[in-house]
């Protein structure tokens, strides 16, 4: 039997937000939840539910645009459609019944409230997600990064304000900033510290929490600590990584992952942290292949922060750690990349930046597109 | 309520056969051409703005394998050419991310050669192209960007940005190869000039769609099927890119060809986005366009039909439509196989009003009557014998020439007819 929604303890979870017109509240049901609310496992299939309640305190009606959550959405019938088989003929009507009285509403009248479930595709790790809702006038739009139950993320245990001691930590002002970061590691090195590894070709600069909110609002994902814990582990400053964070293309044949580490420097209110980003792609069945063009996957790294509004200012700095394409291509040089040597710095921005308000710092000229 | 274990799924052995064939057609050297012997620049676009000028063309599957060596396009890969000219005094980078914003590396296409002699030549080749993004004052560059894919129309956008300013270039390229639907379809001679109503008042143009059938036919003209519950407004052009830049695909007319490629995508759920769709009846007419939307596979995607309908409204065309959700294949009597759609018919519409909207694509939009509510209790059959229930109402939108933001679509209270 189906567990009441009006006892599930999600609603208690739910994270509010609102305007002066619009009040939106969201929860993520985890897997087990799922199973009970719907009484089947819809994570099987890929379908998250996502609870909300909007109340309209306006006195005009209220639409609520269920593509600004997920523009691939499940509408509800679909998903009753497909867990048809195995119910008789009156347990099936009653299945669609309830996937249809549970959906969520687009409109709520003036002073009136209403809640329901969105199907979306469902995300590992932290669920980012935008509630877009429209009456008279200028939408009201709400962004939420919810964690979904039952997913520990691999920084579950890193704790900014441990790492290093005063006495490690160096503060920088404006001027002496761009030389420290110049001079900041090439690349990350094994366990022993011997053998250089893969290069570290971004520098973010913000909070921790900045950081996080970046990361998902342009559509990177966590890592759990488990298959955090199965990769070929990388080292810089004595230690793994702190954290690994993911982009998976829609097709599925390509795959980026960022590693990061906490820089022992302060610069104003802000951290420095250390990243290496390295593409993989998949040529048919599932075996996975590195790009050794690292410096495509750098770019694309810098595009998918922009075009996901997470940033406000962009500077390039020349680096002396080139391999050139050429000596890779020729099997000249026994490396499995080879790059331009240039890092990519990038500013943190907690609010949503269009491309328009970026600042891009007067340093060394970006490398060239194109013949 | 306990739930059965869940059906088999088909077996896919023959996925397999499927994918040796084509090792063995798409095994071959690297022999690439130059970029000046394959005249695909011939059907190259050009745009300018504020200092920069963008000129784009892309090649079809033939003159692909010219300039590459490999069959990109069986790869579902299609490279754009993009050339740009920064006339400024300042520094400017180019974003393939605008262009598809997934993608493929240079070196990703490269692995698609297959003897290792062959690659090491494609990876020089490819990494001629260039990965990088600045573009210095008075400099002309171009270069290759690897995307995903579409046949009929390409539609892409080109972004240009420096410290001070943006470019955003829109693109709707054609690309050889794909018989479209709508492309057998002669708009002028639909109608002769004294069939056309031409309608200025809102009243007396409410009336008019509220008359119009409540639903297509079958090729006889007997069976009533899906609700006919859009109303779209617009220049034609207009209303063309504004559903491809909504992501919708152009359909491919049914022929022998396509006839195996849907049956393949739907065997082995792979995405053949532009498989036929069978024929419903307005004025007693096959659809005029039909337009797909794909979603996770073949099996799961929207189907949208226009028919051009015999009436102007403020001098812009006027057209009336149909627009479904499949959720899965059935079989019926009636076609071999068919799609079994959403019986919420309202939710689909709604969807369409929002797709448009979120693309900016959508001005205004308004519901009007002409459909006949079926409630969900007394559900009504389509063609195919799938029921559906409905309030009733048609979505009235308007298509702008314009990209039009969120904040500036307008809904116009048509529910009064007198209004």
């Amino acid at each position: 039997m189906y567990e009441a929604v009006e006892r599930s303890d999600f609603r208690e979870r739910a994270e509010s937000q609102s305007d002066a017109r619009v009040q939106v509240s969201a929860a993520v049901l985890g897997r087990e939840e799922t199973t009970a609310v719907f009484g089947i496992d819809l994570y099987k299939q890929g379908i998250q539910p996502v609870w909300m309640e909007i109340r309209n305190s306006t006195n005009s009606l209220a639409r609520y645009a269920v593509v600004s959550t997920d523009r691939y959405y499940f509408s509800p019938l679909e998903v009753a459609y497909k867990n048809r088989g195995g119910y008789s003929d009156e347990g099936r009507s009653e299945m669609e019944e309830r996937f249809n009285k549970l959906a969520m509403p687009r409109y709520v009248d003036p002073g009136e409230s209403r809640s329901g479930f969105v199907f979306t595709h469902i995300a590992a790790g932290a669920k980012g997600f935008n509630v877009d809702v429209f009456g008279s006038g200028a939408p009201s739009s709400f962004t939420f990064l919810l964690r979904v139950p039952g997913f520990v993320p691999d920084y579950a245990n890193f704790d900014a304000a441990s790492i290093y001691s005063a006495e490690e930590l160096t503060a920088y002002d404006d001027e002496q900033v761009v030389d420290a970061l110049r001079a900041m590691p090439c690349c990350s090195t094994d366990q022993s510290g011997d053998t250089a590894g893969e290069p570290v070709n971004i520098m973010l600069v913000g909070s921790g929490p900045e950081l996080l909110k970046a990361l998902l609002r342009s559509g990177w994902i966590e890592t759990s600590a488990k298959e955090a814990a199965e990769q070929q582990p990388q080292f810089l400053f004595g230690r793994m990584q702190d954290a690994i964070f993911r982009y998976k293309s829609s097709a599925g044949d390509s795959l980026y992952e960022i590693r990061f580490w906490l820089a022992p420097m302060l610069y104003g209110q802000d951290r420095v942290w250390l990243g290496q980003i390295k593409h993989f792609y998949v040529l048919g069945g599932s075996l996975r292949r590195f790009d050794p063009d690292v410096d495509s996957a750098r770019n694309f790294a810098m595009q998918k922060f922009l075009y996901g509004q997470a940033l406000q200012s962009i500077g390039w700095l020349a680096g002396k750690a080139v391999v050139p394409a050429e000596s890779f291509l020729e099997r000249l040089i026994n490396t499995p990349y080879f790059t331009d040597g240039y890092r990519l710095v990038l500013w943190l921005s907690a609010e949503p930046l269009s491309v328009a308000n970026i600042d891009v710092k007067d340093w060394d000229l970006p490398p060239r597109w194109g013949l | 309520m306990t739930r059965q274990a869940s059906p088999t799924r088909p077996k896919r052995w023959f996925a397999g056969t499927v994918l040796a064939l084509c090792l063995a057609g798409c095994a071959s050297g690297f022999k690439p051409k130059t970029i000046d012997q394959v005249p695909f620049r011939d059907r190259s676009v050009t745009q300018v703005e504020n200092g920069i000028r963008v000129t784009t063309a892309v090649p079809d599957a033939g003159e692909t394998r010219d300039l590459f060596g490999i069959s990109l396009y069986r790869k579902r890969i299609q490279p754009v050419w993009i050339e740009i000219e920064n006339m400024t005094a300042e520094d400017i980078w180019f974003l393939p991310f605008g262009v598809d914003s997934d993608y493929h590396t240079p070196m990703e296409v490269a692995a698609l050669t297959r003897k290792s002699s062959a690659r090491q030549q494609a990876e020089q080749h490819f990494l001629r192209n260039g990965v990088n993004l600045g573009i210095r004052p008075g400099e002309t560059r171009s270069g290759f960007v690897f995307t995903e894919l579409d046949q009929g129309t390409k539609a892409f956008n080109v972004d240009v940005f420096n410290d001070d300013d943006t470019w955003q270039f829109t693109f709707f390229v054609p690309v050889p190869g794909l018989a479209t639907d709508h492309g057998n379809v002669d708009f002028k001679s639909l109608y002769a000039d004294d069939q056309i109503s031409h309608y200025t008042d809102a009243a007396e143009f409410i009336r008019a769609l509220q008359q119009l059938p409540c639903c297509v036919k079958d090729s006889k003209g007997e069976n009533f099927g899906d609700p006919l519950n859009l109303v779209i407004i617009g220049e034609p052009l207009d209303i063309y890119y504004a559903v491809i830049r909504a992501d919708w695909d152009e359909t491919e007319v049914v022929s022998a060809a396509s006839g195996l490629r849907t049956a393949m995508s739907f065997l082995t759920g792979g995405k053949y986005r532009y498989s036929p769709v069978s024929s419903l009846y307005v004025f007693g007419r096959r659809q005029d366009i039909a337009l797909q939307r794909i979603r996770e596979n073949i099996n799961e995607r929207n189907h949208f039909r226009l028919w051009l309908a015999p009436m102007t409204f403020q001098g812009q065309s006027v057209w009336i439509g149909q627009i479904s959700r499949d959720i899965g294949v059935r079989f019926t009597t009636k076609t071999i196989t068919t799609h079994k759609i959403d019986p919420d018919v309202d939710e689909t519409r709604e969807f369409l009003i929002e797709n448009l909207a979120y693309n900016q694509v959508l001005s205004r939009f308004a519901y009007v009557g002409g459909v006949g509510a079926a409630p969900i209790e007394s559900p009504r059959g389509n063609l195919t014998g799938d029921p559906y229930f409905t309030d009733g109402l048609r979505a009235v939108m308007w298509i702008p020439a314009k990209p039009t933001d969120l904040q500036d679509i307008r809904y116009v209270d048509w529910s009064d007819p007198e209004g």
